[in-house]
């Protein structure tokens, strides 16, 4: 490295910073645009352009004279990626639903045909034996699992639909490919899916997708206590765990879309 | 400064969080430079401070990552195709181009496999291996350069490492116009993938899938025959000269 020590070292900084913000606001730019918006001479803000291109911060657009970000942030993006802890994006908003609503919290993901529970922060008001960490569940019953599967990219829900057919797993019937359509309809319609007693008698669960900043699926949360308490009239539950699940994709990048967390 | 940046942020791209010592270490620099560049990225929101005191890349880079893949306005209709493909056969496709001599891959379009699967928006292939990478060397200016550099390290029992087997999967490709990566990346997993080609024949990218090795090999007919219609369509589309 060279020395980093100048003034002018961390100002070429936010001359860059200005650049590649304006960039990723507009998408692409001609040279005395980006001047502009820099406020800098359009021969200096040539040189910057070059030097951040070396770096692949910026690169050529799709016409000429046009600049956009460059492929450095997807590099640098994916590697990130692939660092973020689901958990703990996840552990905060958990204790914070189960503080909210007295009821067990849970992070499940998908593992094979199954949503393994990889985070559970334990209720006060009901202690459900069912779902204990590195416990999983078919994705056809329980509600973090059904979120997932109503979440899934089409081609691998359709997939699953049709394998589940071939026979079901432990104490679990399956449903008919008719009702689990339906239910999973219901579940992308409403942003929530329900478990009325499916995996527990008397005990209820809501669950909520999480997703990633390209806004695919990566995980679900849930919620589980007394059947009473989870469907009150008001929803509070059902409000809190989508807040969960909205906080948890946000800690992972994913950007909200107006003010709903759903975007469909 | 920019590129002692981009040597910080690369190494914590490599390591995950770490401290300034650390960074210091890495990077061979004193340590109060490493700290000066630390201030000033934390100050533009590329890095921060994590409560431990280890510095670590922010979420903005997800977001640039984004908004970078959406400023390739050049591939919004191989993009709309490869959404269509995924939701009519139910696999999982990838647009990648030529990029230092990997493949990167630009976008994906979830299908089936998802879990599996290891290429993805930003990841890079070995241009020895997978669908994507084969068909960039299959079209690469400086073939014999790249293969000076043979035998590569194998990845599985079936990755074709040495130069004369890499020729061989060159010259087929060229001929026939698709590749079969049949477990030379990971085991158990199997990918097709066709060029897009300009009118003179210059390589701007390709279109793969990828998905389990078997029904790969099942159904490898009726998806060339998928993938090749999508990249003529594209192709047509673009009239790229």
């Amino acid at each position: 490295m060279t020395n980093s020590s100048e003034p002018a070292g961390l100002e070429i900084l936010a001359k860059a910073d200005a650049v590649i913000t304006a960039l990723e606001i507009h998408g692409e730019l001609a040279v005395a645009r980006i001047a502009e918006i820099v406020g800098e001479p359009v021969s200096s803000t040539y040189r910057l352009l070059q030097n951040l291109t070396t770096l692949e911060w910026v690169e050529s657009g799709s016409k000429r004279g046009l600049y956009r970000l460059g492929l450095a942030f997807l590099r640098v993006g994916v590697k990130l990626e692939s660092q973020l802890d689901i958990r703990q994006a996840a552990l905060g908003p958990l204790k914070q639903l189960r503080e909210a609503s007295g009821c067990t919290a849970f992070m499940c993901v998908l593992r094979g045909d199954r949503a393994v529970c990889i985070e559970r922060v334990e209720g006060v008001n009901v202690r459900s034996l069912a779902m204990q960490l590195g416990d999983s569940l078919p994705l056809y019953v329980g509600a973090a699992p059904t979120a997932i599967l109503a979440y899934l990219p089409t081609g691998e829900r359709r997939d699953y639909l049709q394998r589940f057919q071939n026979g079901g797993e432990g104490p679990y019937t399956v449903p008919s490919i008719k009702s689990l359509s339906a239910k999973l309809e219901e579940t992308r319609s409403q942003g929530y899916s329900v478990s009325d007693g499916d995996v527990t008698p008397g005990i209820t669960a809501i669950g909520a997708p999480v997703f990633n900043h390209r806004g695919e699926l990566v995980a679900a949360v849930s919620a589980s206590g007394l059947r009473e308490h989870i469907l009150d009239d008001d929803k509070k539950v059902t409000a809190m765990v989508l807040r969960a699940a909205e906080l948890t994709s946000q800690a992972l990048a994913y950007k909200l879309s107006g003010d709903s967390y759903f975007s469909e | 400064m920019l590129k002692n940046a981009q040597d910080l942020i690369d190494a914590i791209s490599e390591h995950g969080p770490m401290t300034a010592a650390e960074l210091s270490g890495v990077l061979g620099t004193p340590r109060s430079s490493v700290y000066r560049l630390i201030e000033g990225l934390n100050s533009i929101g590329l890095t921060a401070f994590e409560a431990d005191t280890r510095v670590s890349l922010t979420l903005r880079w997800l977001h640039l990552a984004d908004a970078a893949s959406a400023a390739m306005t050049e591939w919004s209709f191989a993009r709309r195709v490869l959404r269509r493909l995924s939701d009519t056969t139910d696999q999982t496709f990838f647009l990648s181009i030529p990029r230092h001599d990997e493949a990167l891959c630009i976008d994906w379009s979830q299908g089936r496999g998802i879990g599996i699967l290891i290429l993805k928006p930003g990841a890079t292939l070995p241009l020895y291996a997978g669908a994507a990478g084969r068909l960039v060397l299959a079209h690469h200016e400086h073939l014999e350069d790249y293969l000076d550099r043979a035998p590569f390290p194998a990845l599985t029992a079936t990755t074709l490492r040495t130069a004369a087997a890499l020729r061989r999967d060159v010259e087929t490709t060229r001929l026939r116009g698709w590749v079969h990566s049949d477990e030379d990346v990971t085991q158990g997993i199997g990918a097709l993938g066709v060029p897009l080609l300009s009118k003179s024949g210059t390589f701007r990218g390709c279109l793969t899938l990828g998905g389990r090795a078997t029904e790969i090999r099942e159904r490898k007919e009726e998806l060339i025959e998928r993938l090749t219609s999508a990249a003529t369509e594209i192709q047509d589309f673009h009239d790229w000269r």
